[in-house]
């Protein structure tokens, strides 16, 4: 393309580039300013600048490779945004409603970043990963420094049945369900589901140490490093979930560990998941028509103990089924209806069953508040290419192994925990009210997804069109 | 830095930091103070600086300055108030008003924490919000020590009511009317109010001022009577006096009256224990205080 040759002149510019990028995530993964207009003008930046400096290593070819993962990304992100859902929460003062538009605006970006960084020589997983795991380390060690000073060491059990005075109210929950973290530019008191996030990604940081020799003396004291402050931000301020948390990660390295170790157990290994993920779905499929009221299957499962425990008494599900008992209105397809006056989501006043609506702990199911049936189909499809992409990643030459298996922690124990531990309204004096689709964690996550897609796919060969043989030649090669 | 001592500084900064506790200050255990029961809700909290502090000058405000209730306020000598605009307020208007205005957790983020917190919310009455609103003192009383220190304080008001956990109660305060059955009973009392409030001294010691007053409460135990009492420190104290570099307060009453009278009967005194008698404090205001 003539047009873009003075553009690639700047390509031998791109390392600068990658190196705002790197500064642009170690934002992000810091959730610096909680702000997702700020991650959202970062990551539109970014990728006009990643964009120009890269114009001429962008093939058609190449975008392709993450097009199963954007499509249903714009799709989530846009229904999300103009939803009724998220623009009643503007209405609430929550968000503006041009804030809305960095939703889109954020992901997307990020997106695309991803698959652009893929094919920039001068862009190392390697680094992205240490830029992201410092980020995670300070801000995990700077919030339980502050829990430290203001509470002491192990108050969360010490304390667990003590309640905080603020505003002339008692606190609805116990301090030992509670952490100070760093949000904005202040400390605030949150759930200990917000503080336990950063600590436990830091964690995933730890399968690193399974593949980095001892003798890679610098690699493996950092990585030594981001798990003893993620185990040191858990250990001293313990709890149930904290414990929850860890065993998940210690489970997902034992697994990339013994994969690796013994190729033996990758075929049967792969029909585990299979059988895991159908067993997931068809459990998420009964708990949506355990509460269709027309169908009759709540009678069934109320009237066994087992099942009665599992689908409607537990205090997970307790959460859930309340946002699944209209999703297959036609009004909430697209997302919920929300009382504007009161974002207590009043869905149906005239519902006996359910007359308020509150975000569970479980952001798959929470989505069919924000976006509807459709949104839901669209993130778990993107989500489910991109964790594809991982397998044919892992087979690739591309990238150190331990690369692979770190990128793999990671985002994997992130679907877990924002589908066991999520906490959308995490402020305990404050009202903050943060989706997880606008966290900075969900962004890098978003961007390493698409990034594997993009590594993990075969550059199709340039075809050279075949010189014609002049005649001079042919005589001289007849004649030879 | 002898890179050999790096880890050893990462460990010892959880150790360095333990040594705060600053926000042990705010909890309490369970549904401490506003439990159902009348005797677990005592708030009797002394911080040791101001239980030791020296009482250096006390004065006795004699000004009957109170209000029997909010339907009344406009009875608040207007001294007391730059302005005051609240006048003939009934006790929502004044908790939306005068409450909102000037409630201390407008001024800084500390008087939001801790059970003294109640005293800064603005919530200035009952409302049917009972112990979770207010602050239930005995005689010995409680102190509130405070993070920051004031520049002059030149109002200090108080917004309570008198009770014991005997609900007896001779008026009627849908009526207003007496009730004149015979039998009925009625709850009078007197206390000798002191409100110390404790400064730093030239010298930064922590010194007490008391400020003493007589108040009667003709009607004790009724839910509607409530008593504002706030004074102008300058007119309370000697000339040129002031308060200033404030860091606490405390509140602490005497019984000296307390009668049960039975109507149109001969009037009969009731022993009652030190358990049975309580202030029952929904705010504390200090307007137009700076905090640093």
């Amino acid at each position: 393309m003539p047009k873009f040759e003075k553009l690639s002149k700047l390509h031998k510019y791109s390392a600068a580039v990658s190196f705002l990028a790197m500064e642009i995530f170690a934002l992000v993964a810091f959730s610096f300013g909680n702000n997702f207009v700020l991650y959202g003008a970062l990551s539109l930046v970014l990728l006009l600048l990643l964009v120009l400096f890269n114009i001429k290593e962008i093939t058609v070819d190449g975008v392709s490779s993450i097009a199963l993962f954007f499509l249903p990304l714009f799709l989530f992100t846009v229904i999300t945004a103009l939803g009724v859902y998220m623009r009643s929460h503007a209405y609430a003062g929550h968000f503006s409603n041009a804030e809305l538009v960095f939703i889109p605006l954020g992901l997307l970006p990020m997106s695309f970043a991803g698959y652009v960084l893929s094919i920039d020589k001068t862009f190392k997983i390697s680094t992205f990963l240490v830029v992201v795991y410092a980020a995670l380390g300070v801000l995990s060690l700077i919030n339980l420094i502050v829990n430290l000073v203001n509470f002491g060491p192990f108050y969360s059990l010490i304390y667990k049945n003590y309640y905080m005075y603020y505003g002339g109210t008692i606190s609805e929950v116990a301090v030992g369900d509670m952490a100070y973290v760093l949000e904005g530019f202040k400390f605030i008191e949150v759930r200990m589901e917000r503080y336990l996030l950063f600590p436990t990604l830091l964690l995933t940081s730890s399968i690193a140490l399974f593949f980095v020799s001892p003798k890679e003396k610098k690699l493996f004291i950092t990585y030594c490093g981001f798990s003893l402050v993620g185990l040191l931000a858990l250990a001293f301020v313990p709890s149930l979930k904290a414990l929850l948390a860890f065993v998940v990660i210690l489970v997902i390295d034992a697994i990339i560990f013994l994969l690796k170790k013994f190729e033996v157990l990758r075929k049967p290994a792969k029909y585990v998941l299979i059988v895991g993920v159908a067993l997931v779905a068809l459990l998420a499929l009964a708990i949506i028509l355990n509460n269709q009221t027309p169908l009759g299957i709540h009678n069934l499962t109320a009237g066994n103990a087992l099942l009665n425990r599992i689908f409607n008494t537990n205090r997970y599900i307790s959460k859930i089924n309340p946002l699944t008992y209209n999703i297959l209105c036609s009004d909430n397809f697209l997302g919920f209806a929300v009382d504007k006056s009161d974002t207590s989501l009043i869905l149906d006043p005239a519902n006996p069953v359910y007359p308020e609506l509150h975000m569970s702990n479980c952001f798959y199911f929470d989505t069919f508040m924000t976006s509807g049936v459709i949104g839901v189909l669209a993130i778990v499809f993107a989500l489910f290419i991109g964790l594809k992409g991982f397998k044919k990643y892992f087979l690739s030459e591309k990238d150190q192994f331990y690369s692979k298996a770190v990128l793999v922690a990671l985002v994997v124990f992130y679907l877990i925990y924002i589908g066991l531990f999520n906490n959308t309204e995490y402020g305990v004096f404050y009202s903050i009210y943060q989706p997880v689709f606008i966290s900075g964690p969900f962004m890098i996550m978003v961007f390493v997804l698409s990034y594997v897609l993009a590594k993990s796919h075969e550059v199709k060969p340039e075809v050279k069109e075949e010189q014609p043989v002049s005649e001079t030649n042919a005589e001289v090669n007849i004649n030879e | 830095m002898n890179k050999k001592l790096r880890p050893l500084l990462l460990l010892m900064l959880p150790a360095l930091a333990s040594c705060g506790g600053f926000s042990l200050n705010y909890i309490v255990e369970g549904n401490k103070y506003i439990s159902a029961n009348f005797n677990d809700n005592y708030y009797e909290h002394w911080d040791a600086e101001l239980k030791n502090a020296e009482h250096v000058q006390t004065f006795t405000e004699t000004d009957t300055q109170f209000i029997e209730s909010f339907n009344d306020i406009g009875t608040i000598d207007a001294n007391l108030l730059v302005n005051n605009p609240y006048a003939g307020k009934s006790g929502y208007d004044f908790e939306d008003t005068f409450g909102a205005d000037y409630r201390l957790n407008r001024t800084s983020e500390i008087f939001n924490y801790g059970v003294q917190s109640k005293l800064f919310d603005g919530i200035t009455w009952c409302g049917g919000r009972h112990q979770r609103v207010r602050v239930q003192a005995r005689k010995n009383g409680f102190s509130v020590r405070l993070s920051k220190e004031s520049d002059t304080v030149k109002y200090f008001a108080m917004n309570y009511k008198s009770t014991t956990n005997n609900q007896i109660r001779c008026y009627s305060h849908i009526t207003g009317n007496i009730s004149t059955s015979d039998g009925d009973k009625f709850h009078a009392s007197t206390i000798d109010l002191t409100v110390t409030l404790y400064c730093k001294s030239e010298v930064n010691k922590i010194v007490g001022y008391d400020f003493k007053k007589e108040v009667s409460f003709p009607h004790t135990n009724d839910g509607d009577y409530y008593y504002f009492h706030g004074f102008k420190t300058e007119d309370i104290g000697t000339e040129n006096f002031t308060i200033s570099r404030l860091v606490g307060f405390s509140v602490t009453f005497d019984v000296t009256h307390d009668e049960l009278i039975e109507y149109n009967a001969s009037k009969t005194d009731v022993e009652l224990t030190d358990n049975d008698y309580a202030l029952f404090i929904y705010e504390v205001f200090m307007p137009y205080t700076y905090w640093h």
